[in-house]
């Protein structure tokens, strides 16, 4: 994933005992990450993800942290049309996010690189929990998988009642900060590095952000950031971040990145279908916001 | 000790405004509800050791016999979130840029960060961060695809790593002369196709792949083929064989890794429905065959 991955436990009790309980609790709650990270993600051949893009053709029997994981993926797919698309991986390779960044290691691939496929050339079959690639493919399930991993690990934390999980900015908090009050969480303004454009009064939500600013595309590319529409693969533009608030990180998470490929107007559409609130801001600051968006005013 | 106690863990319930937001009409009929297939999605993962609760696993702890009673993710993934209201309420907080902070106040937090990378095959761990056990992959199997729960022609020579030799073709009784061995499988006509067949298992602390190879309609082999716990499947290496001896999925329960153990249960259990599954089929292609 890439990521630090931040855990804290707000905690009254000091003794030995129960700093024991707290430290055991995020101990299995990091757990969560490594285990997604290495069913999910697209940087590491021997990864499942990765090993299940070498069985083209046939249906190929995942574990459920995989099989979830493309099943929401391609259910938002679904959603929108193709706006968010799990397939978009090849042409992230191709637009230079073969890297893993923070290890600057570029990611060989040995399929040849299909052009033309799409999310519809992959099966799912519930019944054997199977996955079959009709085509060859590489699944980007970036959105989806550090969603996953934060909810598995709220749920690992939730006899904690009071916590925060922040993986690189994508959070979960659960109850109350060390006041006992709501989290108070600010969002980042997508042209002022280092400044909040907004601050959100939130508990038991994820709140999770896309921005135009987090990785760009490397030299040699054309201009862009890596939140790519996966109809055309080109980077999309009428929006320079996205945030999500839901019940759910996994929610948060691919729906932001879902809305700043669909825009203001589809986005924001998306999101009220669905009892969601966002704040989208375009590259000239314009904002679009659902009613419901916990501000602190 | 809580001064705001809250409902239960949030996760799939719609935030009040979602509720309130019901009857005032949209463009479009919601054919997928994202937020409740997103919970039924982190369920369906979380599923053996949520859905007993913690109470629940804690009494299993000591009897093993909470994995008898089986889940299946199909379920999980029905089960309906109920609605509770999610606390959001103004705060009069500082703001804690960048992104979130808890204020120093009167309570301690307990902080810890992972570094999650995808360059090394464990994370690197921050220095409050204790290593976590390895993962170890038991018994080193390719990758198997579901095509596995076909049956496989059995291997020119050297079966896979297997907690037990193949047997011979004519043998007996494969398994090798213990207390437990099941006597019985002889008499009976055999459950299995012959094949190689997958299956997962999920606990709470992650996922057990397993591979079960019959021979002859007997198990010759079950071995660990993917461990993706949070802890090493090392803590139940003692109770696999039992796989073969008993010629059943029905292991012993391992005391301080009873989800490990359940986890493997249910993978065994998967692939031999598999080859129960495969049997059954071929008979009813021979019935309309004749």
């Amino acid at each position: 994933m890439g990521t630090v991955v931040t855990v804290q436990v707000v905690g009254h009790g000091a003794d030995e005992a129960e700093r024991a309980e707290r430290q055991a609790a995020i101990d299995e709650s990091l757990g969560w990450f490594r285990q997604v990270e290495q069913a999910c993600t697209r940087f590491d051949p021997a990864s499942e993800l990765m090993r299940l893009t070498q069985q083209i053709g046939h249906p190929v029997v995942v574990s459920p942290l995989l099989y979830e994981a493309v099943r929401f993926a391609l259910i938002v797919a679904e959603e929108t049309g193709g706006a968010f698309d799990p397939t978009v991986g090849h042409r992230m390779a191709e637009r230079g996010f073969n890297r893993e960044y923070r290890s600057g290691e570029v990611v060989p691939s040995s399929l040849p690189i299909a052009s033309g496929g799409s999310f519809r050339d992959v099966l799912l079959n519930p019944a054997k929990r199977t996955i079959t690639l009709r085509r060859p493919l590489i699944l980007d399930l970036g959105a989806a998988a550090k969603g996953l991993a934060i909810d598995l690990a709220a749920r690992s934390l939730e006899d904690m009642e009071n916590f925060l999980i922040d993986a690189g900015g994508d959070l979960y908090v659960g109850g109350h900060n060390a006041t006992g009050r709501p989290w108070s969480i600010g969002i980042k303004h997508p042209r002022d590095p280092g400044a909040l454009i907004e601050k959100l009064s939130v508990s038991d939500l994820a709140v999770c952000t896309s921005g135009d600013y987090e990785r760009r595309t490397p030299a040699g590319q054309p201009p862009g950031h890596h939140i790519l529409d996966p109809r055309d693969g080109t980077s999309a533009n009428a929006v320079a971040s996205v945030t999500v608030v839901a019940p759910s990180a996994l929610v948060a998470d691919v729906l932001a990145t879902a809305v700043f490929v669909l825009g203001p107007v589809d986005g924001l559409a998306l999101l009220e279908r669905h009892g969601i609130e966002g704040l989208i801001l375009t590259p000239a600051l314009e904002r679009h916001a659902t009613p419901g968006l916990p501000l602190i005013a | 000790m809580n001064p705001h106690p809250k409902p239960a863990h949030t996760h799939g319930h719609h935030p009040p405004h979602a509720t309130q937001r019901a009857g005032r009409g949209s463009s479009r009929k919601v054919t997928n509800n994202l937020v409740a297939l997103g919970s039924a999605a982190v369920l369906a993962v979380y599923a053996a050791g949520f859905i007993r609760t913690r109470n629940a696993a804690q009494r299993f702890e000591g009897d093993g016999g909470g994995r008898r009673q089986p889940l299946s993710t199909k379920q999980v993934a029905n089960v309906t979130p109920t609605e509770t209201p999610a606390v959001v309420t103004p705060s009069a907080d500082p703001i804690a840029p960048p992104v979130a902070l808890a204020p120093a106040a009167e309570a301690t937090t307990t902080s810890t960060s992972a570094v999650i990378t995808t360059s090394t095959p464990t994370p690197t761990p921050a220095a409050t961060e204790p290593t976590p056990a390895p993962v170890v992959v038991t018994a080193v199997e390719p990758w198997v695809p579901a095509a596995a729960t076909l049956p496989v022609p059995p291997p020119p020579l050297a079966a896979p790593a297997s907690v037990a030799p193949a047997a011979p073709v004519n043998a007996i009784s494969a398994a090798p002369a213990a207390k437990d061995t099941a006597a019985a499988a002889v008499s009976k006509p055999s459950i299995w196709k012959d094949g190689k067949y997958s299956g997962w298992g999920s606990c709470r602390h992650g996922d057990i792949g397993a591979t079960v190879e019959i021979t002859d309609g007997r198990i010759v082999s079950a071995i660990i083929s993917s461990c993706r716990t949070v802890y090493s499947c090392d803590v139940i290496d003692k109770v696999i064989p039992q796989v073969v001896t008993r010629q059943s999925a029905d292991i012993d329960s391992v005391s301080g890794a009873t989800q490990s153990a359940d986890a493997f249960f249910w993978a065994v259990s998967s692939a031999l429905d598999d080859a129960k599954a495969a049997l059954a089929s071929t008979k009813a292609a021979l019935t309309t065959a004749k």
